[in-house]
């Protein structure tokens, strides 16, 4: 066994476990006298409750409770939250309507979940909520995000008037509206950028558990950020303490951002079990997914290109509607807009630009973050709009952007966006090289003599990933810090647990993670233990999302195996009776420079934990 | 799933006993369309009689100028089997192309004919072949089994147990599966016995399976893909749904009847 | 309650069930075997599939009481005396899986695949194969890959 290095091709550490079938998803845990929970979810889009009749179903079988919207108010469960604030252009605050965890007096999308049946089995619990009466109250019911502030459209959130939430925006009106009296020519295009559903392969899942004796909750969930669900849960819903509250997720079989979320389902299940004191679990039946994860996009957008004689971007208006759909998920806010619009300048000079973003209701599924979250919006809104430009006014539309790509650095964006480097005319040059892309004619003409057709697209992409405590985060309103935590505690024997407030939901951070350690300290990656996804071990942490892990996870990993370096080179100056300043540290060993005399890691890790020797006041006992 | 109540039949005769004395309940054979329909709840019969251990249910056999396959047997085993390879390739393809694997090695042909999917691919093969369905009651023709969506000539107590496909001079099958399912978004079943030449589409139909009369009379001339140039099968009646408009799938009729006559000749 | 008396992974076992109880149910709920997962309701994911009598099924669309007296496998029962099977250490070896949550469906049909077709499988063959079998993550490519490998490896 040695030290791996960074780069070095090894095998994931976690497939072992996955490879035997002896993975822990959520679903795979048992608890001692368990219940199961099944929810009752509306089949109408927009409808208002005149009753909910439980007589008969509360009497079936294995049935324990069954509890409705009216159930969650008289507890004063807190409504769910969106997590991020979007003000009007004209400085009001987004107008959220209320999201109750089950829904109270309305439902507003199919899916929306009337009631909860908490039984001994699925199969009873399923079998009482089909003999669940509710009287509903049909109402009409508005899905096509263009539609929503049509006059006549239906109210879907009272505070809300005509289904708006904020008109947002972002850039110069006037610079742009300049620019576009100035043109030659103009391009105009609308575009759908359609709804999608994330469908992680494992269906989301939920147990949550009481403790009468401690007053305390554990809530096993499908999270990609478990700190954030018992903060959100603790701090806003109000559901339980955050000291006495242990958010596990453990392994969690795909996100694409639909896992971020706070959603009603493990609300109800960890507060559920308190009411019935027994464990409640939960799991999505596929068809579930479909109706109730958050799903992604869902734009309708016009967008303008202001070209000039010499084929320059003169400037870009962008209007999008986005759909936030029936409740604002937990980031919805930001997405149509914090992670859009930035990005509209794509890797082009474009001196300026202005973006509207309203986001409106619809009596459909929340819409929030999946896979890019508004950065591939964007990208589709300034390719397409470029291409089409190209081709409008004739010209090679590989010639039209590089005729427009930025060249010098840095570079400001008139969308936020600050931009440190780049080669994007070298990048092209190399695609259309790699691609022939001069004799592209000749083979459409050789596949037109055949009988067949054959085009070429060209795309570029910049994203913003990686998410990080920034300025610009901080500017566009980001109310997390966005940074990211990690611990590495050093045992006596010299083994080493990283503990990371990422969570792994198929990223391999098990063997990524550890493979650094191993390299920065010189110990074989068999003796690191990656440890994420648990917030009694984990202090904190914002977990896994936006391609942020190796970013800013690691770098937190790398400046905690830096600070242990540092105390392990006090210990060793004790150990070796040598002056702080002369020991050095490498491949794994600590050694008094110009001299033979070295101590190794876990040996040093010893001595850190006997310590009886220490003088304390310089060196306090452990290693992490 | 609805509550049932399961008996597991020893033989035809006690299954068909068992399907009178339950009443209100249903044959399970593969299950491969079954158990998915209980479990959404589409359908929540009292009682299932499983014939999945009645052994003499299951076979391939050649008898006379029929190939004889027993209703339990799976679609895996049609497709490997020397025997249809041998007698009728266009048959063993078919049942290749049905769902997936893990569908193939439990999904039977006495269920996919029982149950009458109008986008499955066996009743294609059967009126495409003029087979005869036999039953624990009686001998039915193809012509006279497939009624519509989902509806067959069966009694509520009779048990298919056979299906006799006479072995054709050629036949073939081309299908235009839908992606996601396997299921024939339109699916062309052609075969030629003497002067007896069949055109059956699945997959098109609103009610279900049917034969195209315009299509077999120009092959009885000329059993050719090229004899169906211009014959063009008309919207009306056939199925419109988000994956294919009825205008897509009769020009979809034409394509794959041509690659299935192209395959057959 | 109807009594199912199986083998699974080379253990007879015995159970009381509801006769509405699926064999993945039986599986993971009454013998704690939970490798094998539910992805969907439509019988399309794969993720549940395990070798009945030596065929590869999907065990959320079989009763349990169907498979009275059967010879289950599931992917647990694969690895003999703690030696990867070679299927699983192909998939380790190229990568072939991401979260893991399909991975034991994947595998079990891989392995029924090189028993039906042999050790020589081309990209074609293997992703027709894989029709009933989703994965989110990986985009198949080093799954096809891996399953090819396994297959020679099981010569």
């Amino acid at each position: 066994m040695s030290a791996s290095s960074i780069g070095a091709p090894v095998r994931r550490t976690e497939d072992r476990r996955f490879i035997t079938g002896r993975g822990q998803y959520t679903d795979d845990i048992r608890r001692p006298y368990q219940t199961h929970a099944y929810f009752l979810r509306s089949p109408h889009a927009h409808a208002t409750i005149k009753g909910v009749d439980a007589k008969k179903a509360s009497k079936m079988p294995g049935v324990l409770a069954i509890y409705t919207g009216e159930d969650i108010a008289k507890d004063k469960v807190g409504d769910l939250i969106c997590g991020w604030m979007v003000l009007s252009k004209d400085g009001s605050q987004m107008k959220a309507g209320r999201h109750p965890a089950l829904a109270q007096g309305k439902v507003r999308y199919v899916g929306d979940s009337v009631a909860v049946v908490i039984a001994e089995t699925p199969d009873q619990a399923k079998d009482a909520a089909s003999a669940i009466k509710v009287d509903y109250g049909v109402l009409p019911a508005v899905a096509d995000a263009a539609k929503a502030r049509d006059p006549g459209a239906p109210q879907i959130h009272e505070n809300a008037p005509r289904n708006t939430i904020y008109e947002w925006a972002l850039g110069d009106a006037a610079a742009v509206d300049a620019a576009f009296k100035r043109a030659r020519h103009v391009t105009k295009l609308d575009f759908i950028n359609n709804r999608l559903i994330p469908n992680a392969i494992e269906p989301r899942a939920a147990i949550g558990e009481y403790d009468q004796g401690t007053e305390s909750f554990t809530l096993w969930t499908t999270s990609q950020n478990p700190h954030v669900a018992r903060l959100v849960m603790s701090a806003f819903i109000g559901i339980a303490p955050e000291h006495k509250f242990r958010v596990i997720a453990p392994d969690v079989g795909g996100g694409f951002g639909s896992k971020i979320f706070i959603y009603p389902e493990e609300t109800v299940c960890i507060w559920a079990s308190k009411k019935v004191g027994r464990p409640v679990r939960w799991t999505a039946e596929r068809n579930e997914s479909f109706q109730a994860d958050a799903h992604g996009r869902d734009h309708v957008t016009h967008a303008e290109l202001a070209v000039d004689e010499r084929g320059k971007i003169l400037a870009l208006k962008v209007k999008t509607t986005a759909n936030i759909g029936a409740y604002m998920s937990t980031f919805s806010s930001a997405v149509p807009t914090f992670l859009y619009a930035p990005l509209l300048s794509g890797q082009y000079e474009i001196p300026a630009i202005y973006c509207e973003v309203d986001g409106v209701y619809t009596n459909t599924a929340p819409v929030d973050a999946y896979r890019g979250a508004g950065r591939p919006e964007a990208c589709f809104v300034i390719e397409r709009v470029v291409e089409v430009a190209a081709r409008e006014i004739r010209m090679d539309p590989a010639e039209f952007r590089k005729r427009n790509f930025i060249k010098s650095f840095p570079y400001q964006t008139p969308v936020a966006s600050l931009y440190d480097a780049g080669d994007y005319p070298g990048a092209l040059d190399k695609a259309l090289q790699l691609h022939d892309y001069r004799n592209f004619g000749k083979r459409k003409a050789e596949s037109e003599r055949n009988g067949k057709l054959r085009g070429i697209g060209l795309s570029s992409y910049i994203e913003a990933c990686g998410v990080a405590p920034s300025s610009l985060a901080g500017m566009l309103g980001c109310g997390v810090g966005l940074w990211e935590s990690a611990e590495i505690a050093v045992t006596p024997t010299g083994m080493v647990e990283v503990l990371t407030g990422c969570h792994s939901h198929g990223q391999g951070h098990e063997t990524t993670f550890a493979q650094l350690v191993s390299a920065k300290l010189g110990i074989p990656m068999e003796h690191i233990n990656v440890v994420h996804g648990d917030t009694d071990k984990v202090q904190f942490g914002m977990g896994t999302y936006g391609s942020r892990s190796g970013p800013v996870g690691m770098s937190a990993i790398v400046k905690a195996v830096d600070k242990v370096i540092a105390k392990g080179k006090k210990v060793a100056a004790h150990v070796l009776e040598a002056a702080e300043g002369d020991i050095e540290f490498k491949d794994g060993k600590f050694q008094v420079a110009g001299t033979d005399k070295s101590a190794e890691f876990g040996a040093i890790a010893l001595q850190a934990y006997i310590a009886h020797k220490f003088p304390t006041a310089e060196i306090e006992p452990g290693l992490k | 799933m609805y509550k049932f109540a399961y008996h597991k039949a020893k033989n035809v005769k006690d299954a068909a006993a068992l399907l009178k004395k339950a009443g209100d309940s249903k044959l399970l054979a593969g299950g491969q369309t079954l158990i998915p329909t209980l479990k959404l709840r589409l359908a929540g019969p009292a009682a299932l009689v499983d014939i999945g251990g009645v052994k003499e249910l299951s076979g391939i056999a050649l008898k006379g100028k029929d190939l004889v396959i027993g209703a339990m047997t799976r679609h895996a085993e049609v497709a490997t089997s020397k025997v249809v390879r041998k007698a009728i390739p266009a048959l063993a393809a078919l049942a290749e192309t049905i769902g997936d694997p893990a569908v193939r090695n439990q999904g039977t042909i006495g269920g996919s004919i029982a149950n009458n999917d109008p986008a499955a691919d066996y009743p294609a093969a059967c009126l495409g072949l003029g087979a005869t369905i036999v039953t624990s009651k009686r001998k039915i023709p193809a012509d006279k089994f497939f009624k519509g969506l989902f509806e067959t000539a069966l009694g509520d107590d009779e048990i298919i147990t056979e299906v006799h496909f006479p072995v054709p001079k050629s036949a073939g099958y081309a299908k235009f599966p839908n992606p996601a399912s396997r299921y024939a978004l339109v699916g062309v079943f052609v075969s030629r016995n003497g002067s007896d030449v069949r055109v059956a589409v699945t997959g098109a139909g609103e009610g279900g399976v049917f034969r195209v009369a315009e299509m077999e009379k120009a092959l009885q001339k000329d059993f050719s893909a090229k004899a169906l140039d211009g014959i063009a099968v008309k919207p009306r009646g056939l199925n419109s749904d988000i994956h294919a408009s009825a205008e897509y799938r009769a020009h979809l009729v034409g394509v794959m009847a041509k690659r299935a006559a192209a395959s057959a000749a | 309650m109807a009594s199912v008396t199986l083998t699974v992974n080379g253990r007879t076992v015995s159970a009381d069930v509801d006769p509405r109880t699926l064999l993945v149910q039986l599986l993971r709920e009454h013998l704690h075997l939970t490798g094998t997962h539910v992805g969907c309701d439509t019988s399309q994911c794969g993720a549940c599939v395990v070798h009945v009598n030596g065929r590869a099924v999907k065990s959320c669309t079989l009763l349990a009481v169907q498979a009275d007296g059967a010879k289950v496998v599931t992917i647990e029962g694969l690895a003999a005396n703690g030696k990867l099977h070679p299927m699983q250490e192909a998939f380790r070896e190229n990568h072939g899986l991401q979260c893991g949550f399909c991975t034991p469906g994947m595998i079990m049909t891989a392995v029924e695949l090189v028993n039906r077709k042999g050790n020589n499988l081309d990209e074609h063959t293997i992703r027709e194969e894989l029709e009933g079998n989703l994965c989110r993550c990986t985009g198949y490519h080093n799954i096809v890959k891996a399953i090819a490998a396994g297959a020679k490896a099981m010569r």
